[in-house]
């Protein structure tokens, strides 16, 4: 052992088959966070260590170490952290609040480390025998040629007493991971898959290779940062408490008396890299995203209109039919914010062009839209058309800067434009080059109100092997696409968002939406689960996969509403606006060969039943927007789990049939065609869910059924929270930012209540500057609710007031209601509906920015 | 108290009266008139709040001086969008919204007096087409009328002339049988005659002594009629056909001839010219060739045609079959046991068969007529049931195909019947759909639905939708794809026309309240 620096400790392992070294590097971190990794001490070809992921070098923290005896070291860090490094046979044993023994790393002895050797193992060294596809494979067709041989590392990752791990995105899987004791291991490859299974562990267009844990006392995390092609395996085990050696044992004897713990047992697997891994010891569920997000990073506060209403279609055709769509809106009356241009709107898919028969005057055309408060999106993919007359390509040749065959030659693949070539993003010239061409000067026919889609970016290459780049392809610095597949996305779209930053010289927040992600793609772009169906099946699928985004730190995600291929029938497009409208990104988006499907297009009930469904995302907006402001401070996910505000009810820990939007909404949507009833679980014992429609309460702890019809969206606010929101129309959120707000005060049981409210401009920087925001405390305590600041320092202009309080589960019918700012007070008139209790005051008044009290007597 | 009551029309100010409190349209609450458009909504129905946005189902009235006063949702008010030309909706936004009441006002005559201008000549045209339209309406009812009372006419008349095509049959068949009967009776005599000249010939052929007499050795050198040619023609068994050792003529022609006619060969020295004896038993081949040469021609002939053209095949067919009848019914089996061919019928059949022909043909034309009256009874009849418009003003462009030229395609619309879609860089034509129906209320014939069409890959039946819209000439003025195979055109015709809007006078001030 050495100590590098305090929290910086370095050991030596060997493989004492072969005898080949390794380096062991531990890292302490700040926030229970702890780094391990593991590379080949001297290795004959330097090992891909992830670039591009880590926001900051995370910040060390002193360890105290205590060698327990020769085989194991101690040590402890932080308030409450340990772990116990054993050395023979190589272990790593985890605790959290000193005695709560959480994870358990190569405790199934499955570490397997391929360290790259010379072919027929000239070196000397024990050899490993040479199996077939060490040094070549094939499939189907494609052979991948494997010039530095076999490298992959295996580690098994043990969660002691856990029964639940989520994460490890991307698949169309239920959200509590399923044993692969029978399927294929949960794969990490970034694919363009044609017409996706749902319920399998195939890899679908990201990878985030990052799961978390949770049991009724603790959360914690694991993230192996390595962007190669990955495996991971999933066993439910029973841990036999006597096989451990006494000193942890200990640790279990103070609360458990059980011989034996539930353990899941995960085996990783990547095909090269190292092992660098991150273990974050919660304790609770906010902890642990937290701790993540400190690594990898948070979602910046989107503009508040990309988290309105998008409308979408593959494609809308010309400059008229955007003008139709637009127009439809209006006359339906069914508010909208963004119209989306897919790939058919550039001259013969050569992007940052127009069809000029069909967009003659994009400038004119966005500046249309953009009258209404409204934004345009195209799109922009990673594959650049093969002709020496398109300027992007013939710039990029001209400068080298496509990927490179094995041979040295360009790279040539097949995708919309025919043949085509991809750019090099590792390079940080062509990076910065890329992100140029969306400058106004390059991108022609673009406007400040147009923003980007990143499609086909994992990439998807239609003749390549599974749809995708060979591994043996070269990047930049000689890297193999085998070490890095899995952020070649990701780096599209972070260039993507510096380009759409640098064009509003950093004023604008930029937005970008992309299918292919890894970690850290939350900074950069909002990510949608791609080429989904029109079915039930696949609506009912969406909350497990968001949910699996939204906790492995991914918070602006959403589905194709209506489902990208075939034709949804007019219940299911219906029931799809409901759910999505409580879903963080929202955007309808249909293939090519189906039917026209703008909201009116299902007949007037229908139509009534999506503009009321888009209605209610709006009056929730300034609450979304709130979320995201502590998303982009505190890691935390709009759309969490339910077990993530109520992290000690095991009845959530499976649940995905259900979500949480903040601690304050429960969200149940329906997702069976013809159902009169449906069957929630209300979480939290002694917790109170008003129904937002009926403003019914319902008990928490119980299963209740509840009946429906074509109106409902059931959705309840959690007793004890105070939701902001706008109950004025209009046509977009951006026309309705001085609006006023009305407060929806639920209580709990203590007839206690708490929200916030976050406020700026919604679009620029200014808020990070200039300390141009608002942000608000409400809390109502005895009988008083008060306004106060969360941050005096934020200033924010606005007229926005508020214009009604909405108190449910207040006993009964108040005598007198006074509210004081300052040296004003004022009697606001109040009604109250015994039925129901709830009381609601009218035209208060306040400014949104000044402090207050009302007082209820 | 404001003085001027915002978002308020004219016609409803009497309801909201300062002095008195203000009571929701709907009745439901009553409430001091300071709650009126205080950007708070207290009435269900909006109505309080006539000049703010707080009414999620308020309206908002701009007066739009010089112009129109409209009424547009409350939801935008105040939203930066200028959506009244006078302002009025953003009343106390930073926004500035210029009056544009006038130059609306001035533009929107301009349009309109455009549009009167286009119905009125378009309406010209339409009833033009109208008057057309209701003349052959008339004169196609008048036909159908015709029609049915010459159908009625021949019909009987069709009767007349299966009657006598019967009788004429009847008589026809009748002396035709009588003739054949005859024929063959004088065949058969014939016949008997010509067995009674081989018996003859074979008879001295075999009397080589000329004996009149058959003997043993006489027949025995016949090897031919050995019935075991593996062994000798033996005495006895020569005796065994002969009957006896010799055989006279008379015993010749009652027992030995039926033994020996089918294998009796001449000896071949003894050649005669005569063709006419032994026949049966030769080869038939010389009447084979020049039937198959003219056969194996008339395939190349059929095959060239085929491939030659390909929408005549009807007419191909029909060849075929005509050119078959000169052909032998059957390959090979050429046995014709006569070589006798029947004589002509006698004047009198004769003439029954002209008599008869004359009544089938009488007849045949008839029954064609029918079906020509039918035919075209059920084409009127199917017409008359197309739904033209309400004045059959769409009657005339019935069948008439329209063309639009666009990048890659030429659309085709053939009114009433079918739409196409033609790719000019060759490839065959595609319908994209038939004649379906009208639109639905409340403007039915602005649409037209051509339905059904080719199936798309992966996808629907492709269908086309023209709007209609007044123009002076029948054209399609665009075609477009919105959905993947469902097609919508616009189509110009004085049919579309509108004789309200042609009438409409130019009102310079027009205060419509909506």
């Amino acid at each position: 052992m050495k100590t590098v620096t305090n929290g910086h400790l370095q050991f030596v392992i060997t493989n004492t088959q072969n005898n080949v070294k390794f380096q062991l590097d531990l890292f302490t971190l700040e926030e229970n966070s702890l780094r391990m990794k593991i590379n080949e001490l001297e290795p004959i070809r330097k090992r891909y260590e992830v670039q591009n992921v880590i926001v900051n070098e995370p910040k060390l923290v002193s360890v105290t170490t205590s060698k327990l005896d020769v085989n194991q070291l101690e040590g402890h860090f932080g308030k409450t952290c340990r772990f116990i490094l054993v050395s023979n046979p190589f272990r790593l044993d985890l605790f959290t609040n000193e005695n709560v023994f959480v994870v358990s790393v190569n405790s199934k002895q499955l570490f397997n480390f391929e360290h790259y050797r010379k072919k027929q193992s000239s070196d000397g060294e024990t050899p490993l025998h040479d199996e077939d596809g060490m040094w070549e494979e094939t499939y189907k067709t494609h052979t991948d040629s494997k010039p530095h041989g076999p490298s992959s590392i295996g580690i098994d990752i043990n969660f002691v007493n856990f029964e639940n791990v989520y994460g490890i995105p991307e698949h169309a899987d239920s959200f509590s991971l399923k044993s692969t004791h029978d399927t294929d291991p949960y794969r990490l490859f970034n694919v363009d898959v044609f017409e996706y299974d749902i319920q399998n562990p195939m890899a679908l267009y990201g990878s985030i290779p990052y799961m978390l844990a949770h049991n009724e006392q603790t959360s914690v995390g694991f993230f192996w940062l390595n962007a190669a092609e990955g495996w991971i395996d999933i066993t439910n085990n029973k841990l036999s408490t006597k096989n451990l050696f006494s000193t942890i044992k200990n640790f279990f004897g103070t609360t458990k008396v059980e011989n034996e713990l539930p353990e899941i047992t995960t085996h990783w697997m990547f095909e090269s890299g190292i092992f660098d891994g991150f273990f974050f010891l919660g304790p609770t569920p906010r902890d642990v995203f937290r701790q993540y997000g400190l690594i990898t990073g948070t979602t910046p506060l989107p503009p508040l209109w990309a988290i309105a209403y998008h409308q979408c279609r593959w494609n809308y055709n010309d400059e008229d039919d955007i003008k139709n769509v637009n127009a439809g809106f209006e006359h339906h009356m069914i508010p909208m914010d963004v119209l989306w241009l897919d790939i058919e709107h550039t001259n013969g898919k050569r992007y940052f062009t127009w069809d000029t028969g069909k967009f003659p005057n994009p400038e004119k055309m966005q500046q249309d839209i953009a009258l209404y408060g409204r934004k345009m999106v195209t799109i922009s993919d990673p594959h650049i058309k093969k002709d020496d007359n398109y300027h992007i390509y013939a710039d990029a040749k001209l400068k080298q800067y496509f990927v490179k065959s094995k041979d040295g030659s360009d790279y040539e693949g097949w995708c919309w434009p025919g043949s085509s070539m991809w750019l090099d993003y590792f390079n940080p010239e062509i990076f910065d080059w890329y992100a140029s061409r969306y400058s106004y000067q390059h991108y022609k026919g673009s406007t400040s109100t147009l923003f980007l889609w990143n499609d086909m970016n994992e990439p998807s290459v239609f003749n390549g092997p599974e749809v995708t780049f060979p591994k043996d392809v070269v990047h930049y610095g000689d890297l193999e696409n085998r070490d890095v597949h899995n952020i070649y996305g990701m780096l599209q779209h972070m260039a993507t968002f510096k380009g759409l930053l640098d064009r509003s010289e950093g004023r604008e927040r930029p937005f970008i939406l992309t299918r292919s992600f890894f970690a850290g793609s939350q900074r950069t772009a909002a990510v949608w689960t791609g080429d989904n169906a029109a079915q039930w099946s696949h609506l009912k699928m969406v909350v497990p996969m968001l949910l699996s985004l939204s906790v492995t730190g991914i918070g602006l995600v959403g589905a194709d509403v209506g489902g990208f291929f075939k034709n949804p029938d007019p219940k299911l497009i219906v029931r799809w606006y409901q759910a999505a409208s409580f879903q963080p990104f929202f955007r309808e988006h249909a293939h090519i060969d189906t039917a026209r499907r703008e909201p009116w297009l299902f007949g007037d009930d229908n139509t009534r039943l999506i503009r009321q469904a888009i209605e209610t995302r709006y009056t929730y907006l300034p609450y979304w927007y709130t979320l995201f402001y502590k998303q982009e401070k505190q890691a935390l996910p709009p759309m969490l789990p339910l077990w993530a505000v109520f992290p000690h009810d095991t009845q959530t820990f499976k649940k995905d049939d259900s979500f949480m939007i903040g601690n304050s909404l429960l969200v149940y949507p329906i997702t069976d065609a013809d159902v009169t009833e449906v069957s929630i679980y209300f979480p939290g014992n002694n917790t109170i869910w008003y129904d937002i429609r009926t403003f019914i309460p319902y008990n928490g702890s119980e299963t209740l059924l509840i009946t429906v019809d074509m109106e409902s969206i059931p959705v309840y606010q959690r007793g004890g929270s105070i939701i902001p929101q706008r109950l004025r129309k209009r046509r977009s959120s951006m026309l309705a930012i001085n609006d006023p707000i009305t407060l929806i005060v639920t209580l709990d049981k203590n007839n206690e209540a708490r929200g916030e409210l976050y406020m700026d401009d919604g679009h620029t920087y200014d808020y990070k500057k200039k300390r141009q925001f608002i942000y608000r405390r409400f809390l109502f305590k005895n009988n008083e609710l008060t306004s106060s600041s969360l941050n005096p320092n934020g200033k924010f202009d606005t007229t926005a007031w508020i214009e009604r309080i909405v108190i449910m589960g207040y006993p009964r019918n108040p005598n007198k209601v006074s509210i004081n700012s300052g040296e004003q007070t004022a009697i606001p008139l109040h009604s109250y509906h015994d039925k129901q209790k709830v009381v609601i005051i009218r035209r208060p008044g306040p400014s949104i920015s000044t402090d207050w009290t009302l007082t209820i007597s | 108290m404001r003085t001027v009551l915002r978002g308020v029309k004219r016609s409803m100010l009497s309801k909201y009266i300062p002095s008195k409190p203000f009571t929701c349209f709907d009745g439901s609450i009553s409430m001091p008139f300071d709650f009126v458009n205080d950007d708070y909504c207290d009435c269900r129905d909006g109505s309080d709040e006539p000049g703010t946005s707080a009414c999620p189902n308020g309206q908002f009235f701009c007066e739009n001086k010089g112009y129109v006063g409209i009424v547009v949702p409350s939801q935008f008010v105040g939203d930066g969008v200028c959506d009244c030309c006078d302002g009025s909706d953003e009343y106390e936004n930073e926004i500035v919204c210029n009056n544009t009441c006038f130059i609306l006002a001035k533009k929107t005559n301009e349009q309109r007096e455009t549009q009167r201008l286009l119905h009125e000549q378009g309406v010209a045209k339409k009833n033009e087409m109208i008057s057309k339209a209701n003349a052959f309406k008339a004169e196609r009812a008048q036909r159908l009328e015709e029609l049915e009372e010459q159908l009625k006419r021949l019909e009987v008349d069709l009767q007349v002339k299966l009657d006598l095509k019967n009788q004429a049959e009847e008589l026809e068949t009748a002396s035709k049988d009588k003739h054949e009967e005859a024929w063959e009776e004088q065949r058969a005599a014939r016949e008997l005659l010509q067995r009674d000249e081989q018996i003859k010939d074979i008879f001295n052929d075999l009397d080589t002594n000329q004996d009149k007499s058959i003997s043993i050795e006489e027949l025995k050198i016949h090897t031919e009629l050995d019935d075991e040619k593996e062994n000798e023609f033996t005495n006895d068994e020569v005796r065994t056909i002969l009957g006896g050792d010799s055989a006279t003529f008379d015993e010749f022609n009652s027992t030995v001839f039926d033994q020996i006619s089918n294998s009796y060969k001449k000896i071949t020295q003894t050649v005669t010219n005569d063709q006419t004896t032994g026949t049966e038993s030769s080869n038939p081949t010389p009447l084979d060739e020049p039937s198959k040469v003219t056969r194996s021609e008339n395939y190349d002939e059929t095959d060239n045609e085929k491939y030659d053209s390909n929408d005549m095949d009807d007419i191909d067919n029909k060849d075929d079959i005509s050119n078959e009848k000169d052909q032998p019914t059957s390959l090979g089996h050429t046995k014709h046991v006569h070589d006798d061919i029947a004589p002509d019928f006698d004047e009198e059949t004769k003439k029954l068969i002209q008599i008869a022909d004359q009544a089938r043909k009488v007849f045949e034309d008839a029954e064609e007529k029918v079906q020509d009256i039918k035919r075209e009874i059920e084409d009127l009849k199917k017409r008359l049931e197309i739904d033209f418009g309400p004045e059959d003003e769409f009657s005339t462009m019935f069948n008439e195909c329209y063309n639009y030229e666009e990048r890659e395609y030429t659309y085709r619309v053939c009114m009433f019947k079918t739409a196409s879609q033609i790719p000019k860089g060759g490839g065959s034509e595609v319908v994209i759909g038939h004649w379906e129906s009208w639109g639905s209320e409340p403007n039915k014939y602005s649409v037209m639905k051509y339905t059904n069409g080719v199936s798309c890959w992966n996808g629907p039946s492709r269908a086309l939708t023209v709007q209609l819209q007044c123009g002076i000439e029948h054209r399609a003025i665009d075609v477009r794809e919105p959905t993947k195979c469902k097609y919508s055109m616009i189509f110009e015709t004085p049919a579309a026309c509108d004789k309200d809007i042609a009438s409409k006078p130019l009102d310079q001030h027009t205060h419509t309240e909506f």
